[in-house]
């Protein structure tokens, strides 16, 4: 079976490193962008299962990126995670309204936790 | 009407009130300054013989009052000044100085995960330790983004229907690992009915993931922390119960001031801030809520969160 497609929208090496290294280790195989332009060129290149996305980017934020892809008609299915430091209710907030599956703040979670909502959104999407 | 719409949007954005902003003093000054330029060119005009006298004393006490709302309007810049700072501080902290801490934490993670087992007992305890420390300053700086959260007014507070249990739940969810790796079993004791009040669900969280954390932190290790709800009369009650080190009678109203950290936790979490209790009581009693606490030494603690209760479902 192909295994599924993630997209990580991520500045940070180390962050991103960490979290490919994880997701790749429990059976995902991983796309890598490292601003949010980029991101948006390669959510609408490639045919991924599930996007991470940080909020904090260069050229494009989370939320820019985020509201360009709920706009695409292909794309407002595909389950899209902000995955960030900013814990303000405002954003997160902001972050639902858009379209978010949901808002993870990266200090509250362990990598084991992030792979588990990983299964649970992608299992929850084939029902 | 856009002018107001941005005072308005201002005020939201500082966190201070309409009339200390700088457009609204100045506009205000303004008015005003107009008001009492025509009213004493009327009261002049009648007591004063020389017209020349009235101009003087008219052009006077416009200056005054242009002196007087320059140092008003430059007051409350400098407030919409440090306000910003502060906001940019927190911005700092939750984003610059967590990213760090969040890739060292996940990688200790994959150390434990991967190569725990061919480390010898004193290299684990190094391994953890370094985990214990770095949820340790992780600790500090929610307290912090907590705090500045929780000081804004309470005009801030989004008020809606809270299912008290589905909060619980996410808190709950929130702190699984620390309990895991604490070996802390949290044991909810949720019947099947739903408890609802107007609350500010975040804020609600904040006191309740802060006394779950502390159950937590200050239990003995295979122990459990028991969270229930029940209702009294109208009133809503968390209870949440540790096994812990316990709280000395003296102590027990001490804990809810700022920085006050008991003797007892001292000993037991040395890098404490002693703003999380301060911070639960701040946010309860802003939901119109009561906090108290019943302890025994070596036995373990209860606290209670009280709400006025909407209803049950």
């Amino acid at each position: 079976m192909d295994k599924k497609t993630i997209l990580i929208i991520e500045d940070e090496q180390g962050m991103r490193d960490t979290l490919k290294e994880s997701i790749e280790n429990a059976g995902y195989q991983t796309i890598i962008a490292g601003d949010g332009e980029k991101g948006i060129k390669l959510a609408k290149q490639y045919n991924c299962d599930l996007i991470l996305l940080d909020i904090i980017l260069p050229k494009k934020d989370g939320f820019e990126v985020l509201r360009e892809l709920k706009m695409d008609e292909k794309m407002k299915d595909l389950p899209i995670v902000l995955i960030t430091n900013l814990s303000e209710p405002s954003d997160i907030q902001k972050a639902l309204d858009l379209g978010a599956t949901t808002y993870l703040v990266k200090s509250s979670y362990s990598l084991a936790d992030i792979v588990e909502k990983i299964n649970n959104i992608l299992e929850e999407q084939k029902n | 009407m856009g002018f107001i719409k941005s005072l308005k949007q201002d005020s939201k954005e500082f966190g201070i009130a309409i009339w200390k902003l700088p457009d609204f003093i100045f506009v205000a000054m303004g008015l005003a300054n107009i008001v009492v330029m025509v009213t004493t060119y009327f009261w002049a005009s009648g007591s004063v013989n020389d017209p020349r006298e009235a101009v003087l004393l008219v052009a006077a006490e416009s200056v005054v009052i242009l002196i007087i709302s320059n140092v008003f309007v430059e007051s409350a810049k400098r407030i919409i000044e440090i306000n910003k700072l502060k906001k940019e501080f927190v911005q700092i902290i939750s984003h610059q100085i967590r990213s760090p801490l969040t890739v060292m934490k996940w990688q200790i993670e994959i150390l434990q995960q991967s190569c725990e087992k061919n480390f010898t007992e004193k290299q684990r305890g190094y391994v953890n330790r370094i985990f214990e420390e770095n949820e340790r300053v992780m600790e500090m700086i929610n307290d912090i983004l907590n705090m500045a959260r929780v000081e804004k007014q309470s005009e801030d507070m989004a008020v809606s229907e809270v299912v008290i249990e589905d909060s619980i739940k996410e808190c709950i969810h929130m702190l699984s690992s620390f309990a895991k790796f604490k070996k802390i079993q949290i044991n909810f004791q949720n019947g099947n009915k739903s408890h609802i009040i107007a609350a500010d669900s975040e804020k609600l969280k904040i006191a309740v993931v802060n006394l779950l954390e502390n159950a937590i932190s200050y239990s003995l290790r295979n122990s459990q922390v028991i969270i229930s709800v029940k209702e009294s009369g109208n009133k809503a009650e968390i209870m949440i119960k540790d096994s812990g080190i316990g709280i000395n009678k003296k102590e027990q109203e001490l804990i809810f001031h700022k920085f006050y950290r008991g003797e007892g936790g001292k000993k037991a979490q040395p890098k404490g801030t002693g703003l999380g209790l301060f911070m639960v009581k701040k946010v309860v009693e802003q939901m119109n809520g009561k906090i108290r606490c019943k302890s025994k030494i070596n036995k373990g603690t209860e606290f209670y969160i009280i709400f006025p209760l909407a209803r049950i479902i």
